[in-house]
């Protein structure tokens, strides 16, 4: 059965979406290409199982989420130290315009363990509701929203933005755990 | 609608990081529009880059080992 014109050009229209999930998912622009390249591969293979009409994106997105996380267990590496916290901090992707500091968001993002930083960035980057990242993940809406707050907070003590609900008891803790993160 | 809870004098607290059934509280929302914008820019750096020559290549040979072609693999 061919692929048709609809899902190939979705394929297409996906790209940049996925790239950038992959590059926040790895830090590494290469690497993260490489990614990219699995999962329209797979997707490729895989079109008889997408239903037309649903959603391509997040199909897409799931499939590429499975890719990393096997490579990951296949290389035995703990997904949190992906490369090695220092090549995250370095990598910067090629055409960056100097509208943001790449790095200093792979730095903050890489104190985050990989169960909230896919949540964080499939909700408040990628565009996803709630719901979608659920599924995404295969975890319930609570368990994302749940992360997606943590994921905040810890981000807004990282990269030193301030609000009112952030000073308590909790504070030092967490700084304290986010500290030994990046020292890890 | 703002929370408000009692601190163990018995004054408003209105800054409290639980609200009153002792769940979490959600960041500010200036905290969180400010964190959404910066992860956004972040994720937008990449997504607004043309798609580069070897996702193009990929896809013509895919399509072409459909039709029987003889694409590398």
């Amino acid at each position: 059965m061919q692929v048709s014109d609809e899902f190939r050009d979705g394929l297409i229209e996906a790209i940049p979406s996925l790239r950038a999930f992959a590059f926040s998912l790895i830090g590494r622009p290469d690497r993260a290409d490489d990614l990219v390249q699995e999962t329209l591969t797979k997707a490729w293979a895989h079109h008889h199982s997408f239903t037309p009409g649903t959603k391509l994106r997040a199909w897409l997105y799931t499939i590429l989420r499975n890719e990393f996380y096997s490579q990951m267990r296949k290389k035995g590496r703990e997904v949190e130290d992906v490369d090695g916290a220092y090549s995250r901090n370095l990598a910067v992707h090629p055409e960056q315009q100097g509208h943001v500091d790449m790095g200093d968001m792979n730095r903050a993002l890489n104190t985050l363990p990989a169960d909230q930083r896919e949540a964080l960035i499939l909700v408040a980057a990628s565009g996803f509701s709630y719901e979608e990242a659920a599924e995404i993940c295969e975890v319930a809406v609570g368990t994302i929203k749940s992360r997606v707050n943590r994921a905040r907070k810890r981000l807004a003590e990282v990269m030193g933005v301030e609000g009112e609900a952030e000073y308590g008891p909790d504070a030092t803790a967490e700084a304290a755990i986010a500290h030994t993160a990046l020292h890890k | 609608m703002t929370k408000e809870t009692k601190d163990s004098a018995g004054k408003m607290n209105v800054a409290s990081d639980k609200d009153s059934a002792g769940r979490p509280r959600s960041l500010d929302k200036s905290v969180q529009s400010a964190i959404g914008a910066r992860l956004r820019a972040y994720y937008d750096e990449v997504a607004r880059e043309a798609v580069p020559d070897r996702f193009v290549e990929l896809l013509k040979q895919l399509e072409k080992k459909d039709s029987g072609g003889e694409g590398r693999s």
